[in-house]
């Protein structure tokens, strides 16, 4: 009989901690179901929030270059039609003139601008940034 | 005898939770592994699409730099000798010609979004499992050995060794088959389902909670995909930008490469006839429209296509190769 006893004690003793494991087991699913929800939130908000400010980057460069280019194909235009005016008039010291205007505007980049540009657009986003006058 | 039963009940419950979660998981793995795999698929498609644009302009370059090549013979090369036959002494630069250029392809972190489950996971859902299996197994042959009676009218709790457990298998059944009962061989399947149904449960559930990590996976890489594709589009936007200004500059050095063959012609033409005069105002406004038009072209052939650092955007590296020539 003392056996039997025994045997019946340690069977509640098991019994309680299954019991125990499993209503554990239940709870921390239950949380973890919360806690991804919530991260997926996050995540999703996180890469909205990125792809948006590249595709705003994207926008304002094609804006920019796409001004700046046709601006440009516009003044060399102008500045071939004086090379050509001063070649057939013979007129040296304007071609010499129409001619350094083509090379110093070909010497700006369109493509520079748009990196002096970024700089300052992270320069107005960095609430640190001190500008050097 | 009524302990059994809700024993019973409450593990073919379990069980039935525990398929349906684990049903549940698995149907979240597959869902999140096939969107894994079109989204790789799909973020593929862009980077080849990048690649083939980066590999036009690559091309536009290297034709610039022919160009570039084309000119210093046409042009430099012709106006050298040509001084040299008017007895004057000149030197041709050494140019850095444009070969190609390179941008860099965003990636995404191999292997992204794919959901590894953790073997301690595992483990710990089997030891669950196992946990419950042993609690209601020996929950339910507890409580029938205790409170149970076999075929005899006897105690089960007063029997012993295989008496007792033939007894409890019986009572299980629904009793013996001499009683009219499922006997011994329904008992077994009784308590082996008792067994199972736990098990089934926390199986299920780990398998879930796997699923659930899975799903968050996937849209971390549903967000890391849509990022690199918004910096191809950037990308690409860049080559359009490289390809707009080697359009310009080609076109510049083209005018300027016909201006100063014109005066080039007219002057060889002289000097071939042996009628180049230094005293000629004509003839020297010719020449010195010629040196202007060649100096010109020298100092577009020295622009870099993009600065010294082929840098666009902080973000954006362009790789600008070059070759002395």
């Amino acid at each position: 009989m003392k056996a039997s006893y025994f045997a019946r004690t340690t069977q509640h003793v098991d019994m309680g901690l299954a019991a125990q494991k499993l209503l554990s087991d239940v709870t921390d699913y239950l949380g973890l179901v919360e806690t991804e929800k919530t991260k997926r939130l996050e995540i999703q908000s996180k890469y909205q929030v990125e792809v948006a400010k590249i595709e705003a980057l994207k926008s304002s460069f094609e804006t920019f270059l796409n001004r700046s280019f046709e601006e440009r194909r516009q003044n060399f235009e102008q500045l071939f039609d004086a090379v050509r005016t001063s070649m057939n008039k013979g007129d040296m010291m304007s071609l010499e003139m129409s001619l350094s205007a083509v090379v110093e505007l070909a010497k700006t980049s369109p493509l520079a601008e748009v990196k002096t540009l970024s700089s300052l657009r992270s320069a107005m986003e960095d609430p640190e940034h001190e500008f050097q006058l | 005898m009524v302990l059994p039963i809700i024993f019973g009940v409450a593990a073919l419950s379990a069980g039935a939770i525990g398929l349906s979660k684990g049903a549940e998981g698995a149907g979240s793995m597959l869902e999140a592994e096939e969107k894994r795999k079109k989204l790789i698929k799909l973020y593929e498609t862009y980077q080849n699409r990048l690649r083939a644009k980066a590999d036009e302009v690559n091309i536009e370059a290297s034709i610039y730099g022919l160009r570039q090549k084309q000119i210093k013979q046409d042009v430099f090369i012709r106006a050298a000798a040509f001084i040299e036959k008017i007895g004057k002494r000149s030197n041709v630069d050494v140019y850095n010609i444009l070969c190609g250029t390179q941008i860099p392809i965003p990636e995404v972190p191999s292997g992204g979004g794919r959901h590894e489950i953790k073997a301690e996971s595992v483990f710990q859902g089997l030891l669950s499992s196992a946990g419950a299996a042993y609690f209601f197994s020996t929950a339910t042959t507890g409580a029938v050995t205790a409170l149970g009676t076999a075929s005899t009218g006897a105690a089960i709790s007063g029997l012993s060794g295989a008496a007792a457990n033939s007894a409890m298998l019986a009572a299980l059944g629904g009793g013996s088959l001499a009683a009219g009962g499922g006997g011994m061989a329904l008992g077994s399947i009784v308590l082996g389902g008792i067994t199972v149904g736990p098990a089934i449960a926390f199986g299920g559930i780990a398998i879930a909670a796997e699923g659930e990590k899975a799903l968050t996976k996937i849209i971390e890489l549903k967000g890391q995909v849509k990022q690199a594709i918004a910096e191809i589009f950037l990308r690409e936007a860049v080559l359009d930008g490289i390809s707009k200004r080697l359009l310009e500059l080609s076109d510049i050095l083209e005018r300027l490469k016909n201006e100063a063959l014109k005066s080039l012609s007219e002057l060889e033409a002289l000097a071939e006839s042996n009628l180049f005069d230094t005293t000629s105002d004509a003839q020297m406004e010719q020449f010195r429209a010629l040196l202007l038009n060649v100096r010109s072209l020298a100092e577009i052939m020295r622009i870099p296509i993009l600065d010294e650092n082929g840098s666009i955007n902080p973000n954006i590296d362009v790789v600008i190769s070059t070759e002395a020539h």
